[in-house]
C-alpha cells in the first residue's frame, strides 16, 4: 500500500512550472516573499490574488489535490482574519459579535493579512509540489555551494537529503510491518494507561531503531564499497540547466513585484 | 478452528487515486486441524489474505469467519481483540520486531498483552527456549546478542508464548541457511501435530509445502487458482508454471522419467523412496 | 587481468578475539566463477570483504591484480576493479531513481558525465533494467533491485564482481533473475565470487571453496567436489533432490559417478530405459 506514497508532496505532470530549473523556482519563491508584502490596497491585492491563482492553474496539480493538502493552512488563515477583524478599530462599525465591535477597516486589514500569508503559503507549496526531491536538493546545493568556503559542507548536506528522501517509503514500510507484528502479539497502542502505552510504544519503537542504526552502517559499507570518499573529485550525472524560460520566469516575477511598487507608491 | 473466506475483496489505499485491489472476491476454506501451505509468487495476494485472519486488515466486501468469529467491514476493535489472542503470527524475518531488555522480557510481551497468566507462562519458559532450539541461560540475556537465527528462534517464542490455537507462519524461514530452514519447518510440523492447531504457511517454496502442509492453496493475482492435496495441486504442471512456480523437484523428475516409460509413482515421494523404485525396475538388472 | 592472491591471511577485529580467518591462502584467476561455501562464522563474508578492500588483513597479504588492499593509495583502484553486491536489496541502493543509484559509483570515481550516460546505458541494458532508468526503488522487486546493484557496478567496468549472499533475500523469480545476470558476467570473462548457502547456485560455479573456522578446507574443481556429497551431507547441507536420488542409486552401485545438470541425469536415465 505504501507503494503510492507521494514523497515530498511532488505531483509528477507534465507543466511548464515542472519544467523550470529547480534553481529558478527557488529564486522566485525568494522573491515573491519580498513582493507580497508590496500588496497594500484593494488594486495591489486583486492583482497578487490573479497572479498566484494563474500560477496555480499552470502548474497543472489537480485542484482538489492542491485543496485538500493546503487545508489545514487555510484554517490558520482564517483564525488570523478573525483576530484582525475583531481588533482592529479603524473604519465604521459594522456590526457588534459577543461584546466586540466589528469596524469595517478589520475586515478590510484581515482580508489583505489572510491574501498575503495564503499567497505566500501557496508559492512555497508550489516549490515542492513541481520539483521532485532530489531535483530540489540539487537546486539547494548549488544555492550552498559557493558558501562552501566558509566550510559549509554542501555536498554532503545534499546528499543526506538525498538519502533521507530515499529512505521514507523503506522507513514507512519497516514501521508498518513491526506495527502489524506487535499488534499480532496483542499489542493495542490506543488504550490503557499513559504508562502501559509508553510501554507499548517502545515495542514499536526500539525495533524500528535498531532496523535504521543496522541499514545505516549496511549502506555505509556498500557506500565505501562502491568508492565514496565526499565531495572531493566527485562528478554529477545531474546537471541543473538555466534554460531562457527561467531567465523569463524571474524577469516576469520581478516585473510583477515592480508593477505593485508603482502602484503603491504612485 | 475453521477459518472461512467469503467472497473476500480487498484494496488498498481505498478512494485515493492510488487505490489497487490486492485481493479480488476469494473464496475459500480452511479446516480445523490442518497444516495448509499457501503458495503464490510475489504479489498474488497471499500474504494480504493471510492478515485477514486475524483482523490485521478487514475486508473492503464480502466475510471472514473465523471459528465464531465473523470479520465484515467496519467490525469493531472488541471482536478483533479476542481473536489476536487466538491466532499467532509468524511474519517475515521475526527477529526485527524484537524489542525487550532480555529474552525472558521480549517472549512474555504478548502473554501480558493478552492477560494471560504471567507466572503460569514463566514457568514454561525454560521448555519452551528449550523447544525452539535455545538453551535456558538466554533468558536473562539480551536478544541483541544473538546471532540472526537464535533471535528468529526468539521471536518465534513469543509468538508461541500466546499459546494460539491458529498459528500463521508468513515464509517464517525466509534468509535463512538450508539446515536451518528445515529446522524451523521441522519444529512448526510437530508443534502443529502436539498441540492440534491449525496451521498456516505462506510460501513460495514448493519443496515446502509439499514436505509439510496437508493441503495446498495457490493464488494469483488476488484469487485463489487451485486447492487440493499437494500432490494434486503439483499435478497441474501447466498452470503453475504459468503462475511463475515451481513443480517440487519429485514429482518434476517423477513425470519426465514417466514419459519414457519408467514404471514409476509420480507422487511426492523421499528421494530414497524414488531411488529404490528405479532400482528395483533398473533396465540392465530388473528388465532381464 | 586482475588475479586475486590471498597469502598467509589472518584476521579479527580485536585482540581478545579468535581469528575469523587463519592462514588462508588462495589464488582466483581472471574469468573464474567461484562458489564460497561454509556454514555461518566460517570467515566467508569476511573474505570477501578482505579482497574488496574494506578490511585488510591482521597478517599475511591480500593483492588484485598486483596491488595490495594495505596500500592506502591503491584501495580505491581495488574497489573499482573488484565490485560488491550484498545481501540486502533495500540497504545498498543509495539513490532515487535506478539511473541516480547507478550513477552513483561513477560519480565517486569522477567520471566524466558523456562517458556516464554511456556507461549507463550499456550497464543497464546489459543487465535488463535499462527500463526501470527512472523507477524509485520502493516500486522495485528484490530482484530488480538486485540487478540494479549489479548494474552500478558494472558501470565501473570492474574485472571482479563479489555476490555477498545477494539472492539470499530473493524470491525464486528474483534468484533465477540474479543467477541468470551472473551467467552472462561469467561469459564476459569477469570472475565472479559467489559467497553463497545455496549448493543449487554453487552448481553454476566452475570451482568450489568450502570454508570452515576461517580456513578452507576444500578447493576445488565443481564436477569433483560435488562427486562427494557426503562431505556436504555431514556438514548438514541439503543436497538437491536429484544430487540425493543419485547418491542412493551410487551407493548401491547403480552409477558409478554424479551427474551434476538434473535435465542431463534425467535424459541419461531415459535413454538407459529405452534400451529395454
Amino acid at each position: 500500500m505504501l507503494q503510492n506514497i507521494v514523497i515530498g508532496q511532488y505531483v509528477p505532470v507534465e507543466s511548464p512550472i515542472h519544467r523550470l530549473d529547480a534553481r529558478s523556482k527557488i529564486l522566485a519563491v525568494l522573491l515573491m516573499a519580498v513582493v507580497v508584502f508590496l500588496a497594500n490596497d484593494v488594486m495591489t491585492n486583486a492583482i497578487l490574488v490573479t497572479f498566484v491563482s494563474l500560477l496555480v492553474l499552470l502548474s497543472k496539480v489537480p485542484l482538489r489535490f492542491f485543496i485538500k493538502g493546503m487545508l489545514p493552512i487555510f484554517i490558520l488563515i482564517a483564525f488570523t482574519f478573525i483576530l484582525h477583524a475583531l481588533f482592529t478599530n479603524e473604519g465604521e462599525v459594522l456590526f457588534t459579535v459577543l461584546g466586540f465591535s466589528v469596524y469595517s477597516g478589520g475586515i478590510i486589514q484581515g482580508l489583505f493579512i489572510a491574501i498575503r500569508i495564503g499567497a505566500l503559503v501557496i508559492i512555497a507549496s508550489l516549490l515542492t509540489l513541481t520539483t521532485s526531491p532530489i531535483d530540489l536538493t540539487d537546486g539547494f546545493e548549488a544555492y550552498l555551494r559557493p558558501f562552501k568556503r566558509f566550510g559549509v559542507p554542501s555536498h554532503e548536506i545534499a546528499l543526506m537529503m538525498a538519502i533521507s528522501i530515499r529512505l521514507i517509503p523503506t522507513l514507512l514500510l519497516e514501521a508498518d510491518r513491526i506495527l502489524k507484528a506487535q499488534s499480532a502479539r496483542g499489542a493495542d497502542f490506543t488504550k490503557g494507561s499513559l504508562k502501559t502505552r509508553l510501554n507499548t510504544m517502545t515495542a514499536f519503537i526500539i525495533p524500528l531503531f535498531v532496523r535504521s542504526f543496522k541499514r545505516a552502517e549496511d549502506m555505509a559499507t556498500a557506500m565505501d564499497a562502491r568508492g565514496y570518499r565526499g565531495g572531493e573529485g566527485r562528478t554529477k550525472l545531474r546537471i541543473l540547466k538555466w534554460q531562457g524560460k527561467d531567465t523569463v520566469a524571474i524577469v516576469l516575477i520581478v516585473l510583477f513585484g515592480c508593477t505593485l511598487g508603482i502602484l503603491r507608491y504612485v | 478452528m475453521h477459518i472461512k473466506f467469503e467472497d473476500v475483496t480487498y484494496t488498498y489505499m481505498l478512494g485515493s487515486p492510488f487505490e489497487k485491489r490486492a485481493l479480488n472476491g476469494v473464496d475459500v476454506s480452511i479446516s480445523s486441524g490442518s497444516f495448509t501451505a499457501v503458495v503464490g509468487s510475489t504479489g498474488s495476494g497471499k500474504s494480504t489474505l493471510m492478515q485477514h485472519i486475524n483482523g490485521l486488515l478487514v475486508p473492503t466486501s464480502g466475510q471472514v469467519t473465523v471459528d465464531s468469529t465473523v470479520l465484515q467491514p467496519g467490525v469493531k476493535r472488541k471482536v478483533i481483540k479476542p481473536l489476536r489472542k487466538k491466532v499467532g503470527m509468524v511474519f517475515q524475518y521475526p527477529e526485527h520486531q524484537l524489542f525487550g531488555s532480555t529474552v525472558e522480557e521480549d517472549i512474555l510481551f504478548g502473554p501480558i498483552q493478552h492477560g494471560m497468566s504471567v507466572e503460569r507462562v514463566k514457568r514454561r519458559l525454560p521448555e519452551l527456549l528449550n523447544l525452539v532450539g535455545l538453551h535456558e541461560d538466554y533468558l536473562h540475556e539480551s536478544p541483541f546478542q544473538l546471532s540472526g537465527g537464535q533471535m528468529r528462534r526468539v521471536a518465534i517464542a513469543g509468538v508461541l508464548a500466546t499459546e494460539p490455537e491458529v498459528l500463521i507462519l508468513d515464509e517464517p524461514a525466509a534468509g535463512l541457511d538450508p539446515s536451518g530452514h528445515r529446522a524451523l519447518l521441522q519444529l512448526f510440523r510437530s508443534w502443529h501435530e502436539e498441540h492440534g492447531l491449525t496451521t498456516v504457511l505462506v510460501t513460495h517454496d514448493m519443496e515446502d509445502a509439499a514436505n509439510y502442509a496437508d493441503d495446498v492453496i495457490v493464488m494469483n493475482e488476488g484469487s485463489v487458482k487451485l486447492q487440493g492435496k499437494p500432490i494434486d495441486v503439483f499435478r497441474e504442471v501447466e498452470s503453475l508454471t504459468a503462475m511463475n512456480l515451481a513443480v517440487p523437484p519429485a514429482v518434476r523428475i517423477g513425470m519426465a522419467l514417466r514419459r519414457s516409460n519408467w514404471s514409476i509413482d509420480v507422487t511426492n515421494q523421499s528421494s530414497e523412496q524414488l531411488a529404490e523404485q528405479l532400482m528395483t525396475n533398473w533396465p540392465e538388472k530388473g528388465g532381464h | 587481468m586482475s588475479t586475486i592472491e590471498c597469502k598467509n591471511v589472518f584476521f579479527k577485529y580485536t585482540d581478545e578475539q579468535d581469528w575469523i580467518i587463519q592462514d588462508l591462502s588462495i589464488t582466483i584467476k581472471q574469468g573464474e566463477w567461484v562458489s564460497i561455501l561454509g556454514t555461518n562464522g566460517s570467515g566467508k563474508s569476511t573474505l570477501a570483504r578482505l579482497i574488496n578492500a574494506l578490511l585488510t588483513p591482521t597478517s599475511g597479504a591480500v593483492t588484485v591484480a598486483g596491488k595490495s588492499t594495505d596500500d592506502e593509495g591503491e584501495i580505491w583502484n581495488i574497489r573499482q576493479k573488484a565490485g560488491m553486491v550484498f545481501q540486502n536489496p533495500d540497504h545498498q541502493f543509495v539513490a532515487a531513481t535506478v539511473r541516480d543509484d547507478i550513477a552513483f559509483g561513477l560519480e565517486n570515481a569522477g567520471v566524466a558525465r558523456d562517458e556516464m550516460l554511456k556507461r549507463i546505458a550499456s550497464a543497464s541494458e546489459r543487465v535488463g533494467v535499462d527500463d526501470l532508468l527512472f523507477a524509485e526503488p520502493h516500486r522495485l522487486s528484490g530482484g530488480q533491485k538486485q540487478r540494479a546493484a549489479i548494474a552500478g557496478v558494472l558501470a565501473l567496468q570492474p574485472d571482479i564482481m563479489i555476490f555477498d549472499e545477494a539472492t539470499a533475500m530473493l524470491d525464486p523469480k528474483g534468484r533465477k533473475e540474479v543467477m541468470a545476470t551472473m551467467k552472462q558476467l561469467h561469459e564476459r570473462g569477469i570472475t565472479i565470487l559467489m559467497i553463497t548457502h545455496e549448493l543449487e547456485e554453487a552448481l553454476e560455479s566452475d570451482r568450489v571453496v568450502f570454508m570452515e573456522h576461517g580456513k578452507i578446507i576444500n578447493d576445488s574443481k565443481a564436477e569433483e567436489f560435488f562427486q562427494k556429497p557426503e562431505f556436504l551431507v555431514e556438514r548438514d547441507f541439503h543436497l538437491p533432490y536429484f544430487l540425493q536420488v543419485q547418491k542412493h542409486l551410487v551407493e548401491n552401485g547403480f552409477q558409478t559417478n554424479y551427474l551434476l545438470d538434473e535435465d542431463e541425469w534425467v535424459k541419461s536415465l531415459c535413454t538407459s530405459n529405452s534400451r529395454m
